[in-house]
């Protein structure tokens, strides 16, 4: 479908494709199949790529190709892009304890939504959420997929410390902070996984597009897995499902 | 191996190179010199590889003790420089020996003054780079910013950098200057129609001055609010250095290195990449106005960069041959230091 992209220049340095102008899948998909088609047959002048929902940001060097040259390789890899990249979905099981000082809004959240916050912890692990882009911070999934039933307004007043690993909810949108950091969502659970560690030699633990699985651990099973993750023999559980 | 020992770490000193690149699919922003020309240009003195990496200095430098010998260059923002309370000269090969002390005072003009060092500040990358990203706590020195008691590594010369021992300097005229009103050329965004008409002719017309909340993440600009015409936010997407976004307060702000990778406001234009060390130097209070250009002149600025920065170098000749003196009369040659400069000494039988 190349008609449903638009190519323009970005600065003296980058090339944007942008599709429809919504946070979809299918918006995502249309992403995410330009990006492998453009990985598979690189042009030469490409530094990097950059994809966010609606958006592929392709970089390249100025002084190995011209705009107009870039433009017409990327239109003609955009005319034969396939989709297969996303007819298989790679899954991530992300282990969270909803629990105790792990989640301070949690009851905020389920007052707000009418549920238990037994009932709130069931939708949020039940979900399945799409990694569209990473972005914000070092690693920070933008996750969609989120039940519209456990959707909360941001906290009034942000906090200035939130726990690196803390697991949150903003509007409609759940996700993950990778770092301490400020932040106003409401955190319902904390992951002892470590989405961004420096000193390791894959630093970013997720990749747009995988799906993230979360799973409810006691203290107890979180203790035991920080200290996995620690002493750097821990990995998440990953599979691979059809995508219906 | 020689050591930096800091003294006191000025207002803010990071390490920096050019930056990491290839990473920003994951959020991890490029990081590196907000001057990448004076960098470059310190490097070259000493003939490291380019990219070595530096200190980067703002406003005012750090007083620095050397472990052992060590050539050093300092370029960048002219801030009065002294090796054991010596003045010394910016932009020339300078040399230090164990002990010596060399300080940094206030930037005259401009903002950042980049010390290289021969072989480079000898920290370990990280994913690529040496260059601090403090907001990320990684790369340079412990993940931040320099302070009081800080020991940093130098490259052993021996293990072979590719430095030299030549004597280098910029002559003046060719030193970048660093005034209080600059231009940058600017291309217009695709996104320009998000912003009434009168406002994009605005941007591109309107004197601008640096807020003093700029910092490394990008230079924030005071001047008339511009207007959207369908509200300020995005689908977030990625941005790039350079990029000028423009919250609902109609500010403009101009992403620098270690800016985030994505950004949810409307993009108005972007900086063209042989500019962004102008900005670079704009200290809080200066003024900024944007000029619009062309993708192909872009390009050929872009292109001017090398020689411009390769062009400025030079080689401090050899001394001539003095009349009456068999040049392959017996002699013995020395390498004196000094206050901080090196003059090669040569004896010869008359």
């Amino acid at each position: 479908m190349p008609s449903d992209y638009a190519f323009f220049p970005y600065g003296d340095g980058a090339l944007i494709v942008e599709t429809a102008e919504e946070i979809s899948e299918a918006a995502y998909i249309r992403i995410r199949g330009l990006k492998d088609a453009l990985e598979a047959d690189r042009p030469d002048a490409l530094l990097e790529l950059i994809p966010a929902y609606r958006s592929l940001l392709v970089v390249y060097d100025p002084l190995k190709s011209d705009y107009p040259s870039l433009e017409t390789r990327v239109k003609s890899c955009a005319a034969h892009v396939s989709f297969a990249g996303s007819m298989r979905k790679e899954i991530v099981r992300i282990p969270v304890c909803y629990e105790g000082e792990y989640a301070p809004d949690l009851e905020e959240v389920a007052r707000h939504a009418r549920l238990s916050a037994g009932e709130v912890v069931d939708i949020h692990a039940s979900g399945t959420y799409l990694v569209y882009m990473l972005g914000f911070t070092p690693g920070f999934p933008y996750l969609g997929g989120m039940s519209d039933r456990i959707a909360a307004p941001r906290r009034s007043s942000p906090r200035t410390k939130i726990p690196a690993g803390s697991v949150g909810i903003a509007d409609r949108q759940t996700g993950i902070y990778p770092v301490e950091s400020p932040g106003g969502w409401n955190i319902i659970g904390r992951t002892p996984a470590r989405l961004f560690d420096p000193g390791r030699d894959n630093p970013v633990l997720l990749r747009a597009g995988q799906h993230i699985r979360f799973f409810p651990v006691t203290s107890g099973e979180y203790q035991g897995i920080s200290e996995a993750v620690q002493a750097g023999a821990w990995k998440p559980e990953l599979f691979e499902e059809a995508a219906e | 191996m020689t050591r930096i020992l800091v003294r006191s770490p000025g207002l803010q000193t990071t390490v920096q190179d050019l930056g990491r690149f290839g990473l920003q699919a994951l959020g991890i922003p490029p990081a590196g010199a907000l001057d990448a020309d004076a960098l470059e240009t310190a490097n070259l003195l000493l003939g490291n590889p380019r990219g070595a990496a530096c200190l980067e200095c703002t406003l005012s430098g750090p007083e620095l003790e050397f472990s052992g010998s060590a050539a050093f260059a300092i370029c960048g923002a002219p801030m009065e420089a002294a090796l054991n309370g010596t003045s010394v000269p910016l932009y020339e090969t300078l040399f230090a020996r164990t002990g010596d002390v060399l300080s940094l005072g206030a930037a005259e003009t401009g903002l950042r003054a980049y010390i290289a060092f021969a072989g480079g500040v000898d920290v370990e990358p990280v994913m690529g780079s040496r260059s601090t990203y403090a907001r990320g706590g990684f790369g340079g020195w412990q993940g931040r910013a320099l302070k009081a008691g800080d020991t940093l590594p130098l490259t052993d010369l021996e293990e072979g950098s590719g430095s030299d021992r030549a004597l280098r300097f910029v002559p003046e005229e060719l030193r970048p200057a660093y005034p209080s009103e600059i231009t940058v050329r600017a291309l217009r965004s695709h996104e320009a129609d998000r912003f009434e008409a009168s406002s994009l002719s605005s941007f591109f017309s309107q004197p601008y001055a640096v807020s003093p909340k700029s910092d490394r993440m990008g230079c924030r600009l005071e001047g008339e609010p511009l207007t959207h015409v369908r509200g300020a936010d995005i689908i977030s997407g990625g941005v790039q250095t350079g990029t000028v976004q423009v919250p609902g307060d109609g500010k403009p702000i101009v992403l620098l290195a270690d800016r985030q990778t994505t950004g949810g406001y409307t993009r108005i234009a972007h900086v063209i990449q042989a500019d962004l060390p102008k900005l670079g130097q704009a200290r809080p209070g200066d003024t900024v106005r944007f000029l619009e250009t062309t993708l192909e002149a872009a390009r050929e600025a872009l292109k001017a960069r090398e020689p411009e920065i390769t062009g400025r170098v030079r080689e401090r000749k050899p001394i001539p041959a003095i009349a009456g003196i068999s040049p392959s009369a017996p002699g013995r040659t020395f390498r004196i230091t000094v206050d901080g400069r090196i003059f090669d000494v040569e004896v010869r039988e008359v």
